[in-house]
């Protein structure tokens, strides 16, 4: 055994030496259990229903049939940097996906992203915009352990180039009635900085001194434009989670500093103004209420408790705000997202994939959900999903769904 | 003894370790415990399917590592901070800087080299209980491990571990 397999296990073994107790965490685990399969039952029928669709009737096998052989999608790319069609039996997706170091075009064609990820970088989010698109890439570095942003604009036709280089990471927004169009928000050099996204240019437009949580000194970054409010999220003190939540309005002036309030936000309404996360009733208290939150503040506007997600769900809305997927810890769940307000069961569940997945929505009624081996096409009436597409190699590089901003 | 006596009685004798799991993998101990939440929930859904404890741990774990690697992904890609190692009083200087090189570079690995770490070298899995663990191949394990050790023996070697092992150094002398 080689010594610095020696050293990881002393360091682990000293790292959680002290740990705390356990107390009560069969109780809540089987009180979250009881309450999973109650809406099991209650949907039960319906997944099932979903599954012999997704399973039999509605699915399309490649590797040999349709689109085994990759041609450029419709209007597209005709650029210096579109490449040759990926051999028989690569992944065709229904949306732009980054796969590595390339960018595989809705219904074949892809654009080579070589310039762009480094061989120690990832692609962190990735967005169509009009005339190309905006890729976000993440390095480590090394040397001060914080992460490195870079917004780069991949045109249509003709180089990529770099937009921004943020410190921690960076935020890319559909843009809200205050803030119109394509919003980036970043740090560097000291400073939260707005600009607005146009024509392969971000123009910076506001800044405020870096936002620091000043009890602990600790960084927060951008996460969502709310209304007339930058959200700002960051870790409380050293562990890897969010913690801490808050919100500058720039319109009154620099960043300041104040009490966090205890939400864990999740999304943003259509409209911009609101977010739709959780948030703790009282003081202390243990429970989370789910609320559409007014950004001044986090006071709900509407909100159901206890809420019916728990705290790492992911809220997806549909383009026009009438569903919800929510990527629970058991399953895809589709809500008719008034409901949810009065306590509603999903009016369906699709399983889990194994592997790592993304959800995306395509338009008002159809989302997809694209994995390592493909993706699955769900239309919100209950239509059979429209094609499963499989990849030769069934742990394909982690892949990134393009985020639609036209 | 019913199923949830059963389970009560599992948690008991195995959430202690799971959530040290758990933390070395997310490095904070509030989500380590949600996470830990929600592989036992998960765990306490499949109770009645799983059968023997051997079963049942493998579970338990196969579903934290999933949580806690696929919760990372979700809910944090920016800034990872590094936590101090506790200073041990009876001796402070014997690999402290060491181990603290160490830690701070393991949280910032990929967590799937995170994960391959952490199961190879605190839970003492073979790489091919590792590689069922992570549903990835052997060879993907090796790989991974590979890379993680080499990254940390760079950080060993940088100039960062033995000038803060020479400051803490000066600061006894002193």
């Amino acid at each position: 055994m080689s010594r610095i397999e020696d050293l990881l296990r002393d360091t682990f073994r000293e790292i959680v030496e002290t740990s705390p107790p356990t107390e009560g965490i069969a109780e809540r685990a089987i009180a979250r259990g009881r309450r999973a399969r109650r809406i099991r039952r209650a949907v039960g029928s319906l997944l099932a229903v979903v599954c012999v669709a997704l399973g039999s009737v509605g699915v399309v096998t490649l590797g040999g049939g349709r689109g085994a052989t990759v041609s450029p999608g419709p209007g597209g790319v005709g650029s210096s940097a579109t490449q040759p069609a990926p051999p028989t039996g690569s992944v065709v997706f229904p949306v732009d996906v980054v796969i590595g170091d390339r960018l595989i075009l809705a219904g074949g064609g892809a654009v080579s992203l070589a310039d762009v990820v480094c061989e120690s970088c990832w692609v962190q989010g990735a967005w169509r915009v009009p005339d190309g698109w905006l890729i976000d890439v993440y390095q480590l570095m090394e040397s001060s352990n914080v992460v490195t942003a870079t917004l780069w604009y991949v045109p249509e036709s003709g180089a990529a180039s770099v937009l921004v280089v943020g410190e921690g990471s960076l935020l890319v927004s559909p843009g809200t009635a205050h803030f119109p169009g394509i919003h980036v928000v970043w740090i560097a050099d000291g400073r939260l900085r707005i600009g607005r996204y146009a024509d392969g240019m971000v123009i910076e437009t506001l800044s405020t001194p870096a936002p620091i949580y000043e009890p602990t000194m600790r960084p927060l970054y951008p996460r969502a434009l709310v209304g007339a409010a930058v959200v700002l999220a960051g870790t409380q003190t050293g562990g890897g989670g969010l913690d801490i939540w808050d919100v500058w309005f720039p319109s009154r002036g620099n960043y300041v500093s104040a009490e966090f309030p205890a939400i864990v936000a999740h999304a943003v309404t259509v409209d911009g103004d609101r977010l739709i996360g959780q948030y703790r009733p009282d003081p202390g208290s243990k429970d989370w209420c789910l609320g559409e939150l007014d950004p001044d503040g986090f006071t709900p506007d509407r909100s159901v408790c206890p809420s019916p997600f728990l705290e790492w769900y992911q809220i997806l809305p549909s383009p026009d705000g009438r569903w919800w997927v929510v990527r629970g810890t058991d399953g895809i769940d589709l809500y008719e997202a008034e409901t949810v307000w009065h306590g509603a069961s999903p009016v369906r569940t699709l399983p889990m994939p194994d592997e790592g997945f993304s959800v995306t929505w395509i338009d008002a009624e159809t989302f997809v959900v694209v994995h390592g081996s493909g993706s699955t096409i769900v239309h919100t009436d209950g239509r059979p999903g429209e094609s499963v597409l499989r990849h030769p190699d069934p742990k394909a590089s982690p892949f990134m769904v393009v985020t639609d901003l036209r | 003894m019913t199923d949830e006596a059963e389970f009560r009685q599992f948690v008991a004798a195995r959430s202690t370790a799971l959530l040290r799991t758990a933390y070395l993998l997310v490095g904070d101990w509030a989500h380590a415990e949600d996470v830990l939440q929600t592989a036992l929930t998960k765990t306490y859904l499949a109770w009645r399917r799983l059968g023997e404890i051997d079963a049942i741990e493998a579970y338990a774990r196969r579903v934290l590592v999933t949580t806690a690697t696929s919760w990372w992904r979700r809910r944090w890609h920016g800034e990872r901070p590094s936590q101090v190692i506790p200073e041990r009083a009876e001796d402070p200087y014997d690999g402290w800087a060491e181990r603290q090189a160490i830690w701070a570079t393991v949280q910032k690995l990929p967590d799937r080299q995170r994960a391959v770490l952490v199961l190879r070298f605190y839970e003492d899995l073979t790489e091919a209980q590792t590689a069922e663990v992570l549903g990835i191949s052997v060879g993907t394990v090796k790989s991974q491990t590979a890379r993680a050790l080499a990254a940390l023996r760079e950080r060993l070697a940088s100039a960062d571990v033995g000038e803060s092992s020479e400051a803490r150094g000066g600061r006894r002398d002193a």
